[in-house]
């Protein structure tokens, strides 16, 4: 299929997201979309699925110009999607999440044979290895997008395929088998539009490269242009990814995670037997693919969650039994993964996003009463300090950009005493500027002495911050390296290939440890040397 | 649920190995030792519990000794308590729990039909209690399938309303009360797709919306009755007659429960079957669950997610609306205002012990059905044990206690009550 | 509530297109009448409701009915019969509740006092006073994310509590009205509480456990009148014994007119919504419960502990409903409290609270609104049913929920910041 765009626009009332874009895909090409957050890709990607409708121009298949009135039409005319937020209904089995939509039935009654065999047929032409009966939600994310690849490749004649930052939940050895079920894909003719902010990814698979930024085009490239010419593509300018830092001077123990257990809702051990010091004056980036536990290490040091069992000390206190209030006020900072649902509130205006956790203590509370005055106050400093962008104290957190409500958390966090610091995702959905300021801020906190834990899953951003590095996986912390440690080395590490065999069945499917082993080791580090021996060991 | 929330890892789960159950463990054996409290300490010694079939061996009583049948019962919930407490395997839980539970109530209705003067008429109670289980049936079906396409209907109380008031005036002006029927479910269907059109269309929140439509029927059905009350012969009571499937409605116990009732039990009965396979089994039902577990992935696969949901919710509508003809047709009454009681409400209770399943919400709408009926039954006798006012409660309080109990538990349709807008992620 | 405000839909071109020069008072006043703010919404829906209203009037009864058998014949038979009868409601309904026209007419003829001028508008603050407590009970919780359904049966409570206290203790006046009121208040609260409790423990949903403590309220209340404790030593239907003279709520304007039943509970009512008001947006428990209300989980996140929000917030809540209770138990109900003395003034709380979009003027606003309206329904039954108060609130309010739907029968244009709507939890 060769599709064609001509003058696509797409307007939010006076805000434009995509303004004039033109593409060609060529039939059996991958052609990559190369776009910072925000630049408009996945605005682009919904108005060829039909999800939105184009303000202005037009989408060419084969010529011909078609006008998609939802994703049915675009299903239809030959288009499969692999969204970046998974449409996969979790309690369905994968064979219902394949069918759904266009389903086997016979008047109106479902053939639970044919789906099952019509989800057999599509994963054996295009060797993508599924069990129709599981469970999605059971399902490892890898295998997750799996089906999203089956369910794309399913519609009645999908021949060009749309993936929508398909790498971001994935581990490094599910994007190497990603990749080459891409190239496999092409090969066989399908065409491919291959939505992506990750250069090394995009380099390593496209054939053509159109990169956006702020809705528009601003380049066409060859896969064989360099790493920093698409940068400074994607974001304007030259940006330099390293951060200037002095060598950490690591003091008293701030942080001591002790043999930390969380056992989830549904039984199984989020967090085990976790082990972790940071100390004052380092920042220590916590590495890993989402979903390993993460989350509820950071809320269990907060307190939101009561962990089975372990201890955490904070500043060198035994934090067990208190509340999060108490230790916020005892010197706790806390930059939550979620900032829409654990930073802000959107409907509060930006001065009371600012005193949030702070409102009951002087000088903002006076017998009962919030003092308005001093809330005033504290907001105009904060806004001239931290640089956010706003209107005034007063309109809500919701009329602001990501990264100006980012910088309400941070402001918030950084204006009282503070002994540590845990900063969850804290450039996430923040464009480059925003990135570089929140950057420089918390290398300055780690020069007065706070300790800071990174947790976050941009390995780009853990080797720019982190004066030592800690790999999480399964809930463990499975290896703690220099911040010089090459990315193979952590890459393995984040999925678990370097560790010794853990007691109960492994739950991960094979396809993550097995791909791995293919990487070359390249590292000299203590956590490669015992590398051979587990693998062997791991299955 | 949204699945790119999950964990990426999700250990696997030993069905065999046996778990403790510490809470649940706990309180059933506390519970089962108040029983053999209460069968050595409070029950006189020589009481008897009569259990009689009052409808086909007229001549058959049983007379059991009540404090030996009490301490049994009491036993066996302890003894049930006691092993969740050690740790039973995890499959064996339901089950377990289902005998405590079970022995537990009978203990509780053994010892309550031990006062002299109640007979425990077997067969009336448990028919009785079929018939009264039909208004939750009806109730939670229709929630059901509002909420598998994931729109909150708070409004099955007012939708019962309409359908008692309207099947009562459509059954007067034709004179025909199957006409009634079809009246009442219209207006049902008239009352939700209110409610579909302000959640589908307009984004209302539901809840909130719910709650106004109830206060809606009852202001327009109450001011509607008043209206009428002026002109004769529109609010007269009218019957259903009672099927009776001949030689099969003369076996024990079976036969006047199954074979010799109302139109309604079969068709709530049927219902609940019909309901089933439309869920589980076709096209429309893998599309409407998909719509309420997350809509934005059936929006990608083509599916119209807001029409869809409208008309699930329209459609519930004649369910609901026929369960508002149980109050006054299938019982012969005529209209009366807020004659419904809540028990709209107590439905959506229903629904959610049934887990959103068809099948569940029958088992639940029985239980409800029977507590309902033993409480009648034993305020009519009299001899009970507390006022008639606390008796009449128990539904209510069945209630709480199994909202309480079963919500964080019992897990909604993922994208239950929250509106959908095209483009969402 | 959580009033949110939807984002006016993103495919809206109709913003200004002519260029921006100084519109004139008029084209600005003309453009708010046709915008779908607040308080138009307000407006127009009260507009409609009594729209509405009419219809079901017409279609209702049975004469005007008639009339219409022959309308192609006569039409002006059914038309005339169908405005008298409207407007003859809608006089009958103004004239219980504002100002009667032929009181007006034989006091201008020196032949009523002053008093029974003033008696409808007395009616209407009587009606109202219980209401202003209900409404700030729902719309309270509302700020917190709760919506509280419970408010009549927290409201019986008080009732009981106030009673008990009122007859019981043997105090003087000073003392005994304050300890009755705050009896009153307190057995709101404890009621109040439980579904609070039940939230932020287990997390069972609000609306159907307040519902269900409503019905077993109601039973308890049955039952308690029964019992010998509470049952009137002289009269042998189902009424309680009064409550002592020194705990009787003394009456506002009695120097004019015995029949002026508005009595010093609307001073207490007014103070309690003055005193929500001051929660709500100056003290910091207002600030945690619309923190909680708008995002219990950045709320959480910032150290607020949402479970004890709840239950707290559920029980101030139930002392508010509690305090109706106790207005009527001392007031209107003090010779005798029925299962009749609190009519619906917990479930017209919600309606109440809904019109003043949770705001405490706005609850006393709307308070008196449908105060207005019982009064007017009251005195002009059997005329006009007396369910046609239920009828408008609830069609009024449904409007206020659904501001979207005022805007599409009007076609109103969407206001600068979007509609106003009012957001409850699910499951």
């Amino acid at each position: 299929m060769r599709l064609e765009l001509k003058g696509l626009t797409k307007k939010f009332g006076s805000f434009t997201a995509d303004d004039d874009i033109d593409l060609v895909v060529e039939p059996g090409q991958i052609h990559a979309v190369l776009g910072e957050n925000g630049a408009g890709k996945s605005t682009l990607m919904n108005m060829l699925y039909g999800i939105l409708t184009p303000t202005s121009g037009e989408i060419l298949i084969d010529g011909e110009p078609v006008a998609f009135g939802g994703p049915g039409d675009a299903i239809a005319a030959g288009i499969g999607m692999v969204h970046q937020h998974f449409k996969l209904v979790g309690p369905f089995s994968v064979a219902d999440n394949v069918q759904l939509g266009r389903e086997h039935a016979t008047a109106g009654v479902l053939s639970a044979k044919a789906a099952r065999k019509a989800v057999l047929d599509v994963s054996e032409e295009y060797g993508l290895k599924l069990d129709p009966d599981a469970i999605c939600e059971d399902l490892p994310v890898g295998v997750q997008q799996r089906v999203e690849i089956v369910k794309a490749l399913s519609g009645p004649k999908t021949q060009l395929l749309i993936l929508d930052e398909p790498t971001a939940v994935l581990t490094p050895a599910e994007i190497t088998e990603l990749l080459q079920i891409m190239r496999n894909l092409a090969a066989a003719g399908t065409s491919i539009l291959f939505i992506s902010h990750k250069l090394k990814e995009v380099q390593a698979v496209a054939d053509t490269i159109t990169v956006i930024r702020r809705g528009k085009v601003v380049a066409e490239l060859e896969p064989t242009a360099s790493e920093a010419e698409m940068a400074s593509a994607m974001v304007g300018r030259a940006v330099t990814l390293q951060v200037d830092k002095s060598p950490a001077e690591p003091g008293e123990a701030r942080l001591e995670v002790q043999d930390l257990t969380v056992v989830s809702d549904a039984g199984v051990k989020v967090v085990d037997g976790l082990g972790l010091t940071v100390r004052s004056g380092e920042i220590v980036g916590l590495a890993g693919v989402e979903g390993n536990g993460q989350t509820e290490l950071a809320r269990s040091i907060l307190g939101l969650i009561k962990p089975d069992s372990g201890t955490i000390a904070i500043d060198g206190k035994d934090v067990h039994g208190t509340s999060p209030a108490a230790r916020i006020h005892d010197g706790l900072g806390y930059i939550p993964e979620d900032r829409g649902r654990d930073g802000v509130i959107s409907e509060f205006s930006v001065a009371e996003n600012l005193v949030l956790n702070q409102y009951r203590n002087a000088p903002f509370s006076k017998r009962g009463a919030v003092n308005a005055s001093a809330v005033r106050k504290q907001a105009a400093d904060s806004i001239a300090e931290f640089d956010i962008r706003t209107q005034s104290p007063d309109e809500p957190v919701s009329s602001l950009s990501g990264g100006n409500a980012q910088k309400v958390i941070i402001a918030r966090e950084f204006s009282r005493p503070r002994r540590f610091l845990v900063a969850a995702q804290p450039t996430r959905g923040v464009d480059v500027g925003a990135t570089e300021f929140i950057h420089s801020r918390l290398v300055a906190e780690r020069d007065t002495g706070t300790g800071v834990l990174l947790i976050s899953s941009e390995l780009d951003e853990i080797y720019a911050l982190a004066d030592r590095i800690a790999v999480i996986y399964n809930g463990r912390i499975v290896g703690e390296v220099a911040p010089d440690t090459p990315r193979e080395v952590i890459g393995r590490l984040m999925v678990g290939a370097d560790i010794a065999p853990v007691q109960e069945p492994a739950p991960v499917e094979d396809d993550a440890g097995e791909s791995s082993t293919d990487e070359p080791s390249a590292a000299a580090d203590d956590a490669a040397a015992n590398d051979e021996e587990a693998n062997g060991g791991d299955r | 649920m949204a699945v790119d929330t999950m964990t990426a890892s999700p250990a696997l789960v030993d069905e065999t190995a046996p778990v403790r159950y510490a809470k649940a463990g706990g309180v059933l054996a506390a519970l089962g030792l108040l029983l053999l409290v209460i069968a050595f300490a409070v029950i006189d010694g020589g009481a008897t519990t009569t259990i009689s079939f009052d409808r086909t061996l007229t001549d058959v009583e049983w007379a059991l000794p009540t404090t030996a049948c009490v301490a049994v019962f009491g036993a066996i919930t302890a003894a049930a308590g006691a092993w969740m407490l050690v740790g039973l395997p995890k499959r064996r839980f339901k089950l377990v729990s289902g005998i405590a539970v079970a022995a537990f109530v009978l203990g509780l209705l053994f010892w309550a039909y031990s006062q002299p003067g109640t007979v425990f008429r077997a067969e009336s109670i448990l028919a009785g209690a079929l018939f009264l289980s039909l208004p939750y049936l009806f109730g939670a079906l229709s929630g059901v399938v509002c909420e598998r396409s994931g729109v909150i209907n708070i409004g099955i109380e007012g939708q019962f309303l309409m359908g008692a008031f309207t099947g009562v005036l459509v059954a007067n002006i034709t004179g025909n009360v199957y006409a009634g029927m079809v009246g009442a479910m219209v207006a049902g269907l008239l009352s939700t797709m209110l409610l579909a059109l302000l959640a589908t269309k307009y984004q209302v929140n539901q809840v909130v919306v719910g709650v106004i439509l109830n206060l809606l029927a009852l202001g327009f059905t109450s001011f509607m009755y008043d209206q009428l009350k002026k002109a004769e012969g529109l609010n007269s009571a009218f019957t259903v007659p009672t099927l009776s499937w001949g030689p099969l409605a003369d076996i024990p116990v079976l036969g006047p429960v199954l074979f010799q009732q109302k139109i309604f039990v079969y068709i709530g009965l049927v219902l609940v079957f019909v309901v089933w396979f439309l869920l589980y089994r076709t096209r429309w039902g893998l599309r409407t669950r998909a719509v309420g577990e997350h809509p934005a992935a059936a929006d990608s696969m083509g599916v119209n997610v807001n029409r869809l949901r409208y008309w699930n919710v329209t459609l519930a509508g004649l369910i609901s609306g026929f369960g508002g003809a149980w109050f006054t047709i299938a019982n012969s009454l005529a209209f009366s205002k807020n004659m419904t009681a809540g028990l709209g409400f107590v439905a959506l209770a229903v629904m959610i012990v049934g887990r959103w399943n068809p099948l569940g919400v029958l088992a639940g709408a029985l239980i409800f059905g029977f507590t309902t009926q033993v409480a009648r039954d034993l305020d009519a006798a009299g001899g009970a044990l507390v006022p008639g006012e606390f008796l009449q409660m128990l539904p209510y309080a069945v209630t709480l206690v199994v909202v309480a109990g079963l919500i964080g538990k019992a897990k909604a349709p993922a994208a239950d009550g929250v509106p959908y807008h095209p483009g969402d992620k | 509530m959580s009033t949110d405000t939807q984002a006016p839909a993103a495919d809206q071109p109709d913003a200004d297109e002519t260029p921006e020069q100084k519109p004139s008072f008029m084209r600005l006043f003309g453009r708010y009448l046709t915008e779908a703010n607040s308080v138009m919404v307000t407006i127009y829906s009260l507009l409609l409701a009594f729209f509405i209203g009419g219809i079901l009037l017409i279609v209702s009864d049975e004469y005007v009915r008639s009339t219409y058998t022959y309308f192609f014949a006569r039409p002006q038979d059914a038309l005339s019969a169908s405005w008298y009868l409207v407007r003859d409601s809608y006089i009958a309904l103004f004239e219980g509740a504002i100002l009667n026209l032929s009181t007006l007419e034989r006091y201008s003829a020196g032949t009523a006092e002053f008093g029974d001028l003033l008696r409808p508008l007395s009616e209407t603050l009587t009606y109202a006073t219980p209401l202003i407590f209900t409404g700030l009970a729902v719309g309270l919780a509302f700020r917190a994310g709760l919506f509280n359904i419970g408010a009549q049966g927290q409201m019986i409570f008080g009732m009981l509590g106030a009673l008990i206290v009122g007859f019981a203790l043997d105090l003087p006046p000073v003392l005994h009205l304050p300890l009755a009121v705050i009896a009153g208040a307190l057995a709101g609260a404890a009621f109040g509480a439980v579904p609070g409790v039940l939230k932020a423990t287990t997390g069972a949903h609000e609306v159907i456990s307040s519902i269900m403590l409503n019905n077993i309220a109601a039973l308890f209340l049955v039952w308690a009148i029964g019992t010998e404790f509470l049952h009137s030593e002289t009269k042998s239907d189902l009424i309680t014994k009064p409550v002592d003279e020194s705990a009787v709520m003394p009456k506002l304007l009695s120097s004019l007119g015995e029949s002026l039943r508005v009595n010093w509970a609307l001073i207490i009512g007014v103070a309690a919504a003055v005193f929500t008001w001051w929660l709500l947006s100056r003290s910091t428990f207002g600030f945690r419960i619309r923190a909680v209300g708008f995002n219990e989980h950045a709320s959480a996140t910032a150290g607020m502990r949402i479970g004890s929000t709840y239950t707290t917030t559920m029980a101030v809540a139930g002392g508010l409903a509690g305090l109706a209770g106790a207005a009527l138990s001392l007031g209107v109900g003090s010779s005798g409290v029925t299962t009749n003395t609190a009519l619906e003034y917990g479930f017209d709380g919600i309606t109440v609270a809904l019109l003043g979009r949770a705001n405490p003027g706005g609850i006393v606003a709307a308070a008196l609104l449908f105060g207005a309206l019982k009064a007017g329904a009251l005195s002009a039954q059997p005329d006009v049913p007396v369910d046609i108060s239920t009828l408008l609130q609830a069609i009024i309010v449904l409007f206020i929920a659904a501001p979207a739907l005022v805007k599409a029968i009007l076609h109103l244009r969407t206001p600068r910041g979007g509609l106003v709507t009012l957001e409850a939890k699910g499951w």
